[in-house]
């Protein structure tokens, strides 16, 4: 069961990750995903969205973040290209307990809740640039 | 966007605080002027009421991980209600429950406060 390609055009502006979250949300219903995850892929997309705009794009004015949306042999697959070079080898853990004492900064949950949240997560560029590749498994009918 | 506002009630030692709308990286000053104001009142705890909150990103996060280190710091407890299913699931996985108590209601918030 593959789905038609969906493709999103949003600016790298705070706020627009909102119109990914919702169609991204919009497909997966109709894909048969249990509407308990329906808040993991809303907080994964909207996070990757707006690392894409910040890290990636730099928030420069003019620029977009594309999201492309697809069901592919029962994995409901995103893709989120930004304009940067990727995320740095190390990705440091962010800890509660260091950032409450101030040993590290307040912010930095992002990369965190995408990994906790989605079943399958990829870094890698191609050739439209850098890509976070984001999966759900969907449930599987024994019929 | 829905844009954030905070009404707090304050009522020493305790205040709620009435959040409505997205939060996120735009509710930084609201809410830090909100907690100034609470703490000048000589307030020991706060109730953050979620219950009119749909959207929290990782910056809306950070703001509250912000309020909890100067809450800690001057003393004061926090706690938090309203919060959906999706939310007291991510409060959880970043560690957050462990230091802001959740209740369902403000009813049940209130009588633990």
């Amino acid at each position: 069961m593959n789905s038609e390609k969906i493709h999103l055009s949003i600016p790298a502006k705070l706020g627009y990750e909102k119109f990914a979250m919702e169609t991204a949300v919009s497909l997966a219903a109709l894909y048969g995903l249990p509407p308990a995850r329906f808040g993991d892929v809303r907080t994964a997309i909207s996070e990757a969205c707006i690392n894409a705009m910040e890290h990636g794009n730099k928030f420069a004015p003019g620029s977009s973040v594309e999201v492309h949306m697809q069901v592919r042999e029962k994995i409901l697959q995103f893709k989120i290209f930004d304009k940067g070079k990727g995320l740095a080898r190390q990705i440091p853990k962010s800890n509660l307990r260091r950032k409450l004492t101030g040993k590290e900064p307040a912010r930095g949950w992002g990369i965190f809740l995408i990994e906790k949240l989605v079943d399958d997560v990829n870094y890698f560029q191609d050739k439209k640039g850098n890509v976070t590749q984001l999966s759900f498994n969907l449930p599987v009918h024994i019929d | 966007m829905q844009s954030f506002q905070v009404n707090i009630e304050i009522d020493s030692p305790g205040a709620v605080f009435n959040m409505r709308g997205d939060l996120t990286h735009e509710c930084e000053k609201k809410m830090l002027d909100a907690y100034e104001k609470a703490a000048g009142s000589n307030v020991k705890k706060i109730l953050l009421n979620f219950s009119q909150v749909d959207y929290i990103n990782s910056a809306g996060l950070s703001v509250l991980i912000t309020m909890l280190t100067k809450s800690q710091n001057a003393g004061q407890k926090l706690t938090a209600c309203g919060l959906s299913q999706h939310f007291q699931k991510i409060f959880d996985m970043v560690g957050l429950l462990k230091y802001i108590p959740h209740f369902a209601t403000i009813d049940e918030a209130m009588q633990a406060f």
